[in-house]
């Protein structure tokens, strides 16, 4: 295919490759803070000024519009934050009085969005925040749609969140309703699941996805999703269930960043009702009828 | 100069759209892959040279956002230019469909290369990965290609006003 009529080496377009892959080896063996930084860098200064027009033009198609829905949201909201100032009085209340541990109090340090992982469901964001702030790494991040993810990478003014949808991450999820727990993550086809699941649990399409806090990792009570649809397999020892994720990568600007305050209690695990014994109602008692006397 | 310019201004475009936008262009999973569009119309267009670079800046962006796998896109990125500039003088390059097979070729070879790069020995999965994604993403990178194609070419290759023109 190749005809050489020069030698190899006074091939132009040979020595451009050569050249070029070159490069991209030198990029390869960068040590990983190296490769962290540079690519945080470049994303921070070359995508910014994009990522700010886009965001620009996007608020000024939707703006008005979404200032409408606002509106009308404000004035719902009004309402429920009277309710619930009511409800969290006679909660504390009700917890001083049987000695539980306060409500979850968080100390929360704004972000925005600076640039994303190319996909609909992006392992990886760039995000900056205030350059005063001491942000670590793992410290955990939340959004208006539940659990973001964690950051990774954290710099001065700048830091990369692995996210829920990374392949690698395992969340100890917990469904309020059936009071199970699993755990989150997404398959090879960028599905999101839950996994682990006992067969015989009690979990219906619609049920509520929340962080467990037993992993260690994030806070219990955060968003993760509904059950979108649920697979039983009676020759495997777990059910195969599909969660519909609440976090929306395309549409998430803003975010928070959990940096203290008091994380809410871990949900209890055993059922509210007294369960009852499937053995029990199979078990019958054979009595012999009493002689007649 | 000017051409390499806009080059790369086409490539940051493309990058930063295929981070962004393109996930409104998505279609049951599968995403047009715009870098590899103009990394194939600068190898039509100037030859090897020219598209092994596009190749690498175009890749060199894509990899900030995945550092963990630094220089895979770029390796990439300079391997399909290399291809682009290879069979520029074997293929009629000024037909439309020739360049929209050309595009949907290269697209699998790229993605093919940064499934291995990013995925290692998972050999098993390489045949449900090439017809879920690889194939249906080249059809959808062929025919987003063949309406930018186009607007591109005239954009980045424009010849300037011919002052020694006789005036008609």
């Amino acid at each position: 295919m190749l005809s050489f009529s020069k030698k190899i080496w006074q091939r132009h377009d040979i020595a451009v490759l050569a050249a070029a892959l070159l490069s991209c080896l030198v990029l390869a063996l960068l040590p990983s803070e190296t490769k962290q930084s540079l690519g945080g860098g470049v994303v921070g200064i070359v995508f910014a000024p994009l990522e700010l027009g886009a965001a620009q033009i996007r608020s000024m198609f939707f703006s008005r519009a979404e200032n409408q829905e606002l509106r009308q949201k404000l004035v719902e909201y009004q309402q429920e934050v009277f309710k619930l100032q009511q409800a969290a009085r006679d909660n504390d209340q009700l917890r001083s009085l049987l000695g539980l541990k306060g409500r979850s109090r968080w100390l929360l340090q704004p972000a925005w969005v600076a640039g994303r992982e190319p996909g609909t469901r992006c392992p990886r964001l760039l995000v900056n925040f205030d350059d005063s702030l001491a942000i670590d790494d793992g410290l955990v991040t939340i959004g208006e749609m539940g659990l973001v993810g964690r950051i990774e990478g954290a710099g001065q003014g700048r830091a990369g969140i692995r996210t829920v949808f990374d392949p690698d991450s395992r969340v100890s999820a917990f469904l309020p309703r059936s009071r199970v727990l699993g755990i989150f993550r997404t398959d090879q086809a960028m599905n999101c699941i839950l996994d682990r699941v006992p067969l015989r649990s009690d979990i219906k399409p619609g049920d509520t996805v929340l962080t467990s806090g037993y992993g260690g990792v994030f806070p219990s009570g955060l968003m993760l999703g509904r059950v979108s649809a649920v697979y039983t397999d009676p020759r495997q020892l777990t059910m195969h269930i599909q969660v519909d994720p609440s976090l929306d990568l395309n549409r998430l600007s803003h975010l928070f960043i959990i940096v203290g305050g008091d994380n809410p209690p871990r949900p209890e695990l055993q059922s509210m009702g007294i369960p009852k014994d499937s053995l029990a109602a199979k078990l019958k008692i054979r009595t012999r009828p009493a002689p007649v006397l | 100069m000017i051409r390499g310019f806009k080059i790369a201004l086409a490539s940051w475009l493309a990058v930063y759209l295929q981070s962004t936008a393109a996930n409104l262009m998505t279609f049951w999973g599968l995403t047009p892959s715009l870098a590899v569009i103009i990394i194939s119309l600068a190898g039509l267009k100037q030859g090897t040279p020219a598209a092994v670079w596009t190749g690498l800046w175009a890749g060199f962006l894509a990899d900030c956002f995945h550092p963990a796998s630094f220089g895979l896109y770029s390796a990439a990125g300079t391997a399909i230019g290399f291809l682009a500039g290879l069979v520029r003088e074997r293929i009629y390059r000024e037909q439309l469909i020739s360049q929209a097979v050309l595009i949907a070729s290269l697209t699998m070879i790229h993605m093919t290369l940064v499934f291995f790069g990013r995925e290692g020995g998972k050999l098993s999965l390489y045949p449900w990965y090439l017809a879920r994604f690889a194939l249906g993403s080249a059809g959808l990178t062929s025919i987003v290609a063949v309406f930018v194609l186009p607007a591109l070419e005239r954009w980045i290759y424009a010849r300037g006003r011919n002052r020694n023109a006789p005036a008609l």
